[in-house]
């Protein structure tokens, strides 16, 4: 397995609670079962744990700003839209 | 020395900075806030930019990661960089995707041979497809890195060796890292190489708490003003450093008034001349 394999099993760990429910119940098992290496199953047993917890509740808040402040934008986008037509009419 | 200070572009801060760029050496752009923007705000920046010198900064890259660099991205911050014409641009070390999944923020990347070389490579098609190599900044994180085989001042210094790039060395991240992985800052400091430290980020965080009561962390969120010892950071890089230095202060949200930021700024001021000072006399007192 390669290192962006690695990452990509960090990302999904960071990001999908579901995955990372799994992994925290399992760590090896976890790693193993996505084909890491030992050294990299072994890196993954000690994982920061408090870290990875707080981390991830960063990045979904992070996510849910972005979304957020996308739908505000398209809102906006809209509105001024709608004011454009009705100046021009 | 001609040190320079200044703002990150918010549009929060916009009125603000434009009434104060007697007050501002430098303003710093998000790239990504206008990769898809309607030409009429990309075409408002190079108006800026004759006004006060502008920098770019990006944030969704990932170039310290052993996943090839989204050409598409670079291809944006190349269309932005040929219309600002800024005096550089910056980016992190860090990664923000793996095997399709967007983490959706700069996550630290396991600090290996691997992604310092996938950094080397990623920073090369940077210069190819951008036409300049960015800085390279040094991320916050709120887990240590599983997997690592450096340490951050090792692998910074690798990757700034093997890419031939110049660091934005962002003090609050340092400082957020040293509290929270318990290493002493100023011995990180003494091993970076000082001369290619370029620009200096200040910004400010908080604490937050895990699911135990002892376990906290100090998140950099940029929602808060800049602590104490981040300045002192800032007098140990001007007794470091040589060259002069860009120094950004970032703030993205509880705006304060401008001139609570434009304070923060002449505290940096200060700061920085203490330890150019400091450098001095050493400098003095060896030759005499």
């Amino acid at each position: 397995m390669s290192a962006a394999d690695f990452e990509a099993f960090l990302a999904r760990i960071y990001v999908d609670p579901e995955a990372r429910a799994k992994f925290l119940a399992d760590p090896r098992g976890e790693a193993q079962r996505a084909g890491l290496s030992e050294a990299e199953c072994v890196a993954l047993e000690n994982i920061d744990r408090t870290g990875l917890e707080l981390a991830a509740t960063s990045f979904a808040r992070k996510w849910a700003k972005q979304k957020d402040n996308h739908g505000k934008r398209v809102w906006l986008t809209r509105w001024l839209q709608r004011l454009d037509i009705k100046l021009k009419s | 020395m001609n040190d320079r200070f200044g703002l990150g572009w918010r549009p929060e801060l916009s009125a603000g900075i434009l009434t104060h760029l007697d007050q501002l050496d430098v303003v710093e752009v998000i790239a990504d806030d206008y990769f898809s923007a309607p030409r009429q705000k990309i075409q408002a920046l190079p108006t800026l930019a004759t006004q006060v010198p502008v920098v770019l900064h990006g944030v969704t890259l990932g170039l310290a990661s052993a996943v090839p660099v989204d050409r598409k991205r670079l291809e944006n911050i190349a269309r932005l960089v040929d219309a600002i014409q800024p005096e550089f641009w910056s980016e992190h070390l860090s990664f923000v995707r793996g095997g399709g999944i967007e983490i959706g923020h700069l996550a630290a990347p396991p600090r290996t041979a691997s992604t310092i070389e996938g950094a080397a490579n990623n920073l090369t098609a940077a210069r190819a497809i951008v036409g300049t190599l960015p800085l390279v900044e040094n991320v916050a994180t709120l887990i240590d890195p599983p997997g690592n085989q450096y340490d951050e001042p090792t692998w910074i210094a690798e990757i700034l060796s093997a890419s031939g790039c110049d660091l934005l060395l962002d003090l609050h991240n340092l400082h957020a890292n040293a509290v929270n992985f318990s290493f002493d800052p100023l011995a990180y400091l003494a091993r970076l190489p000082s001369e290619r430290i370029a620009t200096v980020h200040l910004a400010g965080g908080r604490w937050i708490r895990g699911q135990s009561f002892t376990d906290r962390r100090l998140l950099d969120d940029h929602l808060h003003d800049v602590p104490e010892a981040v300045y002192e950071l800032l007098i140990a890089v001007g007794e470091r450093t040589t060259r002069p230095l860009t120094v950004i202060l970032e703030r993205d949200g509880h705006f304060p008034p401008i001139e609570q930021l434009l304070d923060q700024l002449t505290r940096a001021r200060h700061a920085l001349q203490i330890g150019r000072d400091r450098r001095a006399q050493h400098l003095n007192e060896q030759a005499a």
